[in-house]
């Protein structure tokens, strides 16, 4: 059972975090919404958040002083007794609108014409219309690229938890891969992955794609009541949540059984491929050429290269920035946590595979892998 | 055994005559869905990235006359071809093009511009939604309440999939309680509940809060350590995905006896809370709903705690309108699904909260879920 109790994340360093933020891109305030940037800047998030998601939890920080918290009354127990954030401002759902209770925060803080980030890329057409209509003369900004950099980097707590959960997650699907066998269905080998990793701390069910046979083809495929059958392909993409907040996310493939040559052939290039990516990644390096010398390894070994990316960042978010795409030229920090994760279809279904990096002062290190999966697993 | 394919099946779940209706009365020359309830809703692909990753968008552009557009990210392109019964379907490549270039795209090639369109401005971001209103000329309108309506009014093949999610958690939740006793923590007993579900065919937990002794005052409780203890409620908000469709139930439970003071409360709160599922019925207003429930309370010599008292839910939707709040005039119609409620608080020390599934019908109601074994909290042995 992996520790998830501890808190990861601190008031200090996401503030200062911030604060940071705030002044090089001279804002007067900077306001998370989504309950991933929210939890960043208070240390909590309501499930209400991701359950309704116009319940709006919001936080607006400043360059000085306690920052505000809004939150639905319904949520005053977990404002009061988890977050750090100290100055509370409650609004009553269906009474109040919460986006207004935002614009009067602001206002009393003075920034009525004060230049403020929010995100665009979260908050609806329709908040944001009536937050401008409110504060005509403020300038909104977009600040989501603000809090993806703050995030990227993660904290020591972060990459323990993160590190933990994956090669939990590795350990989980290699588990249940042995227990699988012909007859078997999709549903019984991810009901048992599922319980191997509540055993080991896992707590919801984020994503659990397996597949065999026909299904195999479909790259998010859920589970179903198809079985294994000899000389078939069975992969899956499957992680769960970690002390409420954090995700796993690893994907396998492994053969039914008798391994058939193709099968190998394809295996084993994706996996080359994948290792040479994992070797180049160092801080410096750029994410998109990451994506570029993954392209060029599959045209070597002859293997379609279709993904329009090959990874991405993890931590409260599933796919958070920097992503290993050809449009993403940020460079590589130390500190920084990749899922790397190929695929290519091959001849009877979608090959994958998932390893978690983590880029160091002097390299990387791979995180998830509690087996061998360098050779092709073949089902016993 | 159904004969009629996964897609098909889709399409039939779908209340077009509604849509129609509403895309009628509203002169709309087409309706763009985006969130995944509605892109759910009216493809049939229930893509599972769309509610993981925000801004890789799947859209349904479905137009007043012709056959609709399906607008996705190519990763899921494999998965729409085989559950999606919408034939056209284009693709974006992610980072490469935005999923609101290909929208404006096809909005071009079917001839709306300069129409009238549904959007849904609820969901759609602001950053995509300036996007779309700068690259293309049309009289953009909210679509939500629209969309919300049609979706309200359940065909007969979603209230059979919504009612037997229901009935498969109530039966995880008392099985994997009849296992639970004084000792256990409530992640221990969350765990067995998860497993439970999914045992019965869920496809995982949707959302689990489950709360014992005084951790029960708080309204979303993700369980921890504690550990339950004679006398202690114990007390759970638990509902699954199921094939795209969630379920949603709340009941409590107690260890061993409830003391005196505790057994006679829940019997105030229970008559209160059965006395307001009786009361649905077709034409009534939600308001009206939270009203009567609040003099049900009264009457009880209980006051009601809590914005509201209810919602709707549908496939992949968990709290919908007509959400059962003081401000909502809507009426509840026939075919609508409500999950009932309401929640006590009593002295700040602990919560009551039960929470079933009622169909409205032409006559009144039917209570989906079994209401009547609620009469008494359920035991937790010592």
């Amino acid at each position: 059972m992996i520790d998830t109790k501890s808190a990861v994340i601190d008031r200090e360093s996401s503030l200062g975090k911030a604060r940071d933020a705030i002044r090089h891109a001279e804002l007067h305030a900077l306001v998370a919404a989504s309950p991933a940037n929210f939890y960043y800047l208070t240390g909590t998030s309501f499930l209400s958040q991701r359950t309704i998601p116009e319940r709006l939890g919001m936080v607006s920080v400043t360059a000085s002083g306690e920052p505000t918290l809004i939150y639905c009354t319904i949520e005053e127990g977990h404002a009061r007794q988890e977050s750090w954030i100290k100055g509370l401002r409650g609004y009553t759902e269906f009474v109040d609108t919460p986006v207004d209770v935002l614009s009067e925060v602001l206002r009393e803080q003075g920034f009525e014409r004060g230049r403020i980030g929010i995100e665009m890329r979260f908050i609806s057409a329709r908040d944001f219309e009536r937050l401008r209509q409110a504060l005509p003369e403020a300038e909104f900004v977009a600040a989501d690229g603000l809090f993806d950099r703050m995030r990227a980097i993660k904290t020591q707590g972060e990459i323990e938890l993160l590190g933990a959960a994956a090669l939990a997650t590795d350990e989980s699907i290699r588990a249940a891969f042995e227990e699988a066998a012909v007859g078997m269905t999709e549903r019984a080998i991810g009901d048992l992955m599922q319980a191997e990793c509540r055993a080991r701390g896992g707590e919801q069910l984020i994503h659990l794609v397996l597949a065999t046979g026909e299904n195999g083809f479909k790259v998010h495929a859920l589970p179903t009541d198809t079985k294994l059958e000899r000389g078939g392909v069975l992969r899956t993409d499957f992680g769960m949540s970690w002390g409420g907040r954090y995700f796993s996310d690893i994907a396998r493939t492994a053969f039914v059984g008798p391994l058939q040559p193709w099968q190998e052939e394809t295996y084993r290039k994706l996996e080359r491929g994948h290792q040479a990516v994992i070797a180049a990644m160092r801080s410096g390096v750029k994410a998109s050429d990451l994506y570029r010398l993954c392209a060029a390894e599959f045209e070597k070994a002859s293997l379609d290269f279709k993904m329009p990316h090959i990874g991405h960042s993890i931590g409260v978010v599933m796919h958070e920035n920097p992503m290993l795409q050809p449009f993403d030229d940020t460079p590589l920090e130390a500190g920084m946590v990749f899922m790397l994760e190929p695929g290519v279809t091959g001849r009877d279904g979608f090959y994958h595979t998932e390893d978690m990096i983590l880029i160091t002062e002097d390299g990387h290190r791979v995180l998830s892998r509690s087996a061998d999966w360098s050779e092709p697993m073949v089902l016993s | 055994m159904s004969t009629v394919s996964a897609p098909d099946q889709a399409r039939s779940l779908i209340n077009t005559g509604r849509l129609q209706r509403e895309l009628d009365e509203a002169s709309l020359e087409a309706v763009v869905a985006v969130s995944p309830e509605n892109t759910y809703y009216l493809s049939g692909a229930y893509i599972r990235t769309q509610v993981s990753i925000r801004d890789r968008l799947a859209l349904v552009v479905w137009l007043r006359s012709g056959e609709p557009t399906f607008i996705v990210c190519n990763i899921e392109e494999s998965l729409v071809e085989r559950e999606s019964w919408i034939k056209d379907v284009r693709t974006y490549v992610e980072f490469a093009q935005s999923p609101i270039n290909l929208l404006i795209e096809v909005l071009k090639e079917r001839g709306v511009k300069g129409g009238r369109i549904g959007i849904e401005r609820r969901f759609l971001t602001a950053e995509y939604h300036d996007e779309l209103v700068e690259g293309f000329e049309a009289d953009f309108q909210p679509a939500d309440h629209l969309l919300e309506r049609v979706r309200a009014i359940k065909t007969a093949g979603e209230v059979d999939r919504i009612k037997d999610a229901f009935l498969k958690t109530e039966v995880a939740i008392r099985d994997a309680w009849a296992d639970s006793r004084a000792g256990d923590s409530e992640r221990l007993i969350a765990e067995r509940m998860a497993a439970e579900i999914t045992k019965r065919g869920a496809d995982g937990v949707r959302h689990i809060t489950l709360a014992s002794g005084e951790n029960t005052i708080h309204a979303h409780r993700r369980p921890g350590e504690r550990k339950l203890a004679p006398g202690d409620l114990l007390l759970t908000d638990f509902g699954g995905n199921w094939g795209g469709f969630c379920s949603d139930m709340a009941r409590m439970g107690v260890c061993g006896e409830p003391s005196r003071e505790v057994a006679a409360e829940f019997q105030k709160y229970r008559a209160a809370y059965v006395d307001t599922l009786h009361f649905l019925h077709p034409g009534v207003a939600a308001a009206d709903v939270f009203n009567h429930c609040a003099e049900a309370f009264r009457q009880q010599g209980l006051e009601l705690t809590g914005p509201h008292v209810g919602h709707s839910l549908s496939r992949a939707g968990g709290h919908e309108n007509p959400i059962l709040h003081p401000f909502n005039q809507q009426p509840l119609e026939e075919g609508m699904l409500i999950a009932l409620e309401p929640i006590f608080r009593a002295n700040d020390v602990r919560r009551y909260h039960l929470e079933d599934l009622i169909l409205i019908t032409r006559a009144g109601r039917e209570i989906m879920t079994d209401w009547e074994s609620t009469a008494e909290m359920i035991r937790i042995a010592i």
